[in-house]
């Protein structure tokens, strides 16, 4: 029996194909047309959104701030560009690998964003170290404030750390300065 | 049993045949499809990174950086262009569903209009936004023009706020106009601002072209109901750069 799809003649391979595959879904008129007001009606709201600074609920004011108003604008953009790919794009109507690549992409973009930023969120991690406060022998800022070190109790050993505290104490000034890393200068302390 | 079309000649798309690779030409169709998306993620992750650019900048130098998006940045053009791209989105859909009909006129029609709201877009923007800041100085980066940007600044405060004011400081009242100062950061923004509009622009004039091809075919009946996938994939494309200028515009414009 001969394939027709051996055939390279076009009247056979479109006469066994009338049959068969193309169902295409041809999406309603107004389906789009609402889909498309609907974001027009979206654009309007972003744009009426970023210009509400303040919202007053009786005597209680809600300030909306810039990090408020950028949740508020990328959500509704989240929405408007869902509905692009839902149906101008025909996710909804296709097959879901399409809809999976585009979700990969989006865990993509998410991973991109979010490592990149958690980075920028903590590079001011490092610079207390070459302020001195976090140093070899501890984090300094403990010696600024007496009531941390008794707390940690156990760790604070021997009279270097004690003599430094009440000299501070003493003094009354926040000591910034590291102590001195061996002991021969315990004495000048005491 | 199906019988063969009469012996006529047989239009571009009736007498489509595809791949011998393919089972059918239905999964030709999907395959390419695929394979646009595939791209398409790409482009995504191309604009990704100035959305990152954005965000990490934002980030280090918030302070002024609403107000210089309000100052050097006009939200109605912003607005006007996000609805010509949306229209324009919207009429390459109904080209899609003209193929997907048979109507070779309507097809034609609407691709026109696609490429008008394009062409609309890239003038509105090269005209009156880029023209305007490439004069005035509001470049990115180390073209940036403090001097020529900050006396400008000045002119336009003490015509709002000296004692003989040309405008009324009542009447600006409310406006960023009459409160904004250049910051040592401004550039930042503006950089941010050039890339990613410039290289949308980019993808709106490559659109374009790309339009123009499918008018073209369409125009040598290469679309019918059986064959339309390269019409598709470049309405792909064109919803792809529309949704980037939805996230672009509120982050450039509004926030």
């Amino acid at each position: 029996m001969t394939n027709p799809h051996d055939s390279i003649e076009p009247r056979e391979i479109l006469a066994s194909e009338e049959h068969g595959h193309e169902h295409v879904h041809v999406t309603p008129f107004w389906t789009m047309f609402w889909v498309f007001a609907i974001l027009l009606f979206l654009t309007a709201l972003t744009v009426w959104s970023a210009n509400i600074h303040y919202i007053t609920i009786g005597n209680s004011v809600i300030e909306i701030g810039a990090t408020l108003h950028i949740l508020i604008a990328m959500t509704i953009a989240t929405v408007k560009a869902i509905l692009v790919a839902a149906y101008f794009m025909h996710l909804k109507y296709d097959k879901p690998v399409n809809t999976i690549v585009v979700v990969s992409t989006i865990f993509g973009v998410a991973l991109f964003l979010g490592l990149t930023l958690t980075d920028t969120v903590a590079r001011g991690i490092h610079d207390r170290r070459e302020q001195g406060e976090i140093h070899a022998g501890g984090d300094m800022t403990l010696y600024s404030n007496p009531g941390r070190l008794e707390r940690k109790g156990a760790a604070a050993q021997g009279g270097v750390e004690g003599s430094v505290v009440q000299q501070s104490v003493a003094s009354g000034q926040a000591v910034v300065q590291p102590p001195p890393a061996d002991n021969e200068n315990q004495s000048a302390d005491h | 049993m199906t019988s063969a079309p009469k012996d006529k000649e047989l239009k571009p798309w009736e007498a489509y045949i595809p791949q011998n690779h393919w089972r059918n030409a239905t999964d030709e169709a999907e395959g390419a499809k695929l394979g646009m998306w595939l791209f398409l993620s790409t482009e995504v992750l191309l604009f990704a990174g100035f959305f990152c650019a954005y965000a990490f900048f934002r980030m280090l130098y918030p302070e002024n950086w609403h107000e210089a998006s309000r100052y050097y940045l006009d939200w109605e053009i912003g607005a006007a262009n996000t609805a010509v791209l949306l229209l324009s989105s919207f009429t390459i859909v109904l080209a899609i569903r003209a193929a997907q009909q048979g109507n070779r006129g309507m097809m034609l029609i609407q691709l026109g209009i696609t490429q008008l709201c394009a062409a609309f877009f890239l003038v509105v923007k090269l005209g009156w936004e880029y023209w305007p800041k490439i004069r005035d100085g509001k470049l990115p980066g180390v073209f940036f023009d403090y001097p020529a940007v900050y006396a400008q600044r000045a002119a336009e405060k003490a015509m709002i706020t000296g004692s003989d004011a040309v405008i009324p400081a009542a009447q600006v009242a409310g406006d960023y106009a009459s409160t904004f100062t250049p910051g040592a950061h401004d550039h930042i923004f503006l950089s941010i601002y050039w890339i990613s509009t410039a290289t949308h622009g980019f993808h709106v004039l490559v659109g374009m072209f790309v339009i123009g091809w499918a008018m073209w075919k369409a125009y040598k009946w290469h679309y019918g109901p059986r064959h339309y996938t390269s019409l598709e994939n470049v309405g792909l494309y064109w919803h792809i750069v529309d949704i980037i200028w939805i996230f672009l515009f509120p982050l450039l414009y509004l926030v």
